[in-house]
């Protein structure tokens, strides 16, 4: 899911820094080519950090507004990804702050996601259980209930796909922080699904 | 032998093949002697794959136009004057509607002041004009998401200003 516009170019294709060098010196077709590169994969991130469509929606765009606002904060010794994606975490991780707060007001509000699962269907096979029991949602569900700071980690890991150096940029915590928190967000994961897992 | 805690602490590392060649001896060494740290293995391997394998959502199809309607909405909250350089043929469309509706409130509110306040030189009056007028947008852009009178009136220009953005869509 991790966009791939960095560094390397694609095709003919402008790299990001490009882009966003382009967009500084005014080119605003430049950050209409940002915007399209990195809103399917911002999405996907701050929808799994959050797990609120809407919400993470909303923070994509703000993240955008920000990049419109602020395009001559970015400075060439950062990738371009990680300068958006550290953006978009930061404003994800407020969102968390604030939702907190307002739970604190009214409980009922926040009784984890209110979607309903799909459930498994128990006439399959063990094999074939195994495989579905692990919905997305329940995926998600466990994720949910990391604290922030092993949320962040692990979806740019296991589900963005990002290296644990990247990370450490995005986050701005040193490599080894990053790995024990990765690390420690499997083992939390695995506690909290372990009984839904049937082993092969 | 370590212990179950080492194993754990590596786990990721022996999983991603990020361990030396000792430490994996080490670690496989235990996994042969211990079930619980080798089913912790194989299921942490199985959330890692499950993790990957979560499908994507997409941008609602009102994304784009909601994005450019908020960065349009910056710029009448002042900011960015490259970009209104830029996209100046729409935006002096606005700017010309605001105006003309000024002009036209202005008209409408301060006749009867004008024929009270003779004595009052006239740049007194314009300057209670630009105190009182642009204090509603002000309003506006601060509430974000105040559609009423002002706002509407620009709309006009809004699809020239669309065309000239061409947000994306291309
Ligand atoms: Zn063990």
């Amino acid at each position: 899911m991790k966009p791939d516009g960095s560094e390397l170019h694609r095709g003919n294709d402008p790299t990001d820094e490009e882009l966003i060098h382009r967009f500084q010196q005014g080119d605003n077709y430049a950050f209409d080519i940002l915007v399209k590169r990195y809103k399917d994969p911002l999405l996907n991130f701050v929808f799994r950090f959050l797990g609120d469509r809407t919400e993470a929606e909303d923070i994509v765009q703000e993240t955008f507004l920000r990049l419109f606002k602020n395009k001559h904060y970015y400075k060439e010794i950062a990738r371009f990804s990680t300068w958006i994606y550290t953006i978009a975490g930061n404003l994800a991780k407020t969102e968390l702050r604030k939702r907190r707060r307002r739970s604190f007001f009214s409980i009922s509000n926040f009784t984890g996601t209110d979607k309903d699962y799909d459930i498994p269907d128990l006439n399959e096979s063990p094999e074939k259980a195994a495989n579905s029991v692990l919905t997305d949602d329940i995926i998600q569900d466990a994720v949910n209930k990391l604290s922030p700071k092993f949320k962040e980690v692990i979806v740019l890991r296991d589900m963005q796909g990002f290296s644990y150096e990247e990370i450490a940029e995005i986050v701005g915590i040193p490599l080894g922080t990053v790995k024990s928190r990765v690390n420690r967000a499997r083992l939390k994961l695995q506690e909290d699904l372990k009984d839904l897992i049937i082993d092969n | 032998m370590i212990s179950c805690d080492t194993v754990k602490k590596e786990l990721s590392a022996f999983i991603e093949g990020n361990l030396a060649p000792n430490d994996v001896s080490l670690v496989e060494e235990h996994l042969t002697s211990c079930p619980d740290c080798r089913q912790v293995v194989s299921q942490v391997e199985t959330i890692m794959r499950r993790m990957q394998s979560v499908s994507s959502v997409s941008p609602s199809s009102d994304f784009d136009r909601q994005l450019r309607d908020r960065i349009i909405h910056l710029d009448h909250s002042g900011w960015s004057v490259r970009w209104r350089s830029s996209w100046s043929y729409g935006l002096s469309g606005a700017a010309i509607l605001v105006a003309v509706y000024m002009f036209v409130s202005v008209q409408l509110t301060e006749t009867p002041v004008q024929i009270n306040t003779s004595k009052v030189p006239v740049k007194n009056v314009q300057r209670t004009v630009n105190q009182t007028q642009p204090a509603q947008f002000v309003k506006n852009d601060e509430t974000g998401n105040d559609k009423s009178a002002p706002a509407d009136s620009i709309k006009p220009a809004k699809n020239i200003e669309e065309r000239n953005i061409n947000l994306i869509e291309k």
